[in-house]
């Protein structure tokens, strides 16, 4: 099972990521003649209090995407009732950081945005993805390994 | 509103929906396309036959779900 150890970030576990369109999307740009979009390199944190994946706003308009879903969600900004949100279809690679590692790859999966930037991160890795993998979070050492 | 067509669809077809809960959606307009078990084979469904139109891909659900976020992050709302 491909794995990747990283240290334990001052924000919690962080890792590099990038966001494409889904398969699905660039194969039909290409069909119509239209440029792909250039995937987006982020910062993601993992997270667990997360149901659901997001990523900020503008890494989505990069990529000119447009909703294809929608889902309620409820967070602390919300005022304590759940509001609807648009989701969109990405591609979504997790990096190791080391060349030659096999990447963590969905090649469809649906995500929400929601405004992080400021938090100096671009994206939340959730529990739909963590569904997938193992996540083993080694506080004593500092570090945390995920295996996919 | 982007897909506002569309989420009017569904909620008007969601009493009818009863055997497909669980399913994933996939509308047109005012038109229920096809059903799938996968989110990924609906989103192909969809890019094959309407290409960058607009199209809503939706599991069914007769009690809407309710996704959290602990952190404190303003998620993107769908206009009303």
């Amino acid at each position: 099972m491909p794995h990747f150890t990283l240290p334990l970030s001052p924000g919690g576990p962080q890792i590099n990521a990038a966001v494409l369109v889904s398969n699905a999307r660039e194969q039909t740009l290409q069909q119509l003649g239209q440029p792909i979009p250039p995937p987006q390199m982020i910062r993601a944190l993992i997270d667990t209090g997360a149901s659901i994946s997001a990523v900020e706003p503008s890494v989505l308009t990069a990529l000119g995407l447009t909703p294809t879903g929608e889902m309620e969600i409820h967070t602390p900004s919300t005022g304590g009732v759940p509001v609807k949100t648009p989701t969109y279809d990405v591609r979504l690679a997790i990096l190791s950081g080391r060349p030659g590692d096999t990447h963590f790859i969905s090649d469809t999966v649906q995500i929400t945005a929601s405004s992080l930037a400021v938090q100096g991160i671009q994206a939340l890795i959730g529990r739909d993805i963590l569904a997938r993998c193992i996540l083993f979070y080694n506080g004593a050492d500092s570090m945390f390994t995920l295996s996919y | 509103m982007a897909l506002e067509k569309e989420l009017a669809t569904y909620q008007n077809k969601l009493p009818e929906l009863k055997d497909h809960e669980g399913k994933f959606i996939l509308i047109h307009g005012e038109d229920v396309v096809d059903f799938f078990s996968t989110y990924e084979d609906a989103i192909k469904a969809g890019y094959q036959q309407f290409k960058l139109d607009p199209f809503l891909v939706k599991q069914v659900h007769a009690t809407e779900p309710i996704f959290y976020i602990s952190r404190s992050v303003v998620p993107k709302k769908i206009a009303s």
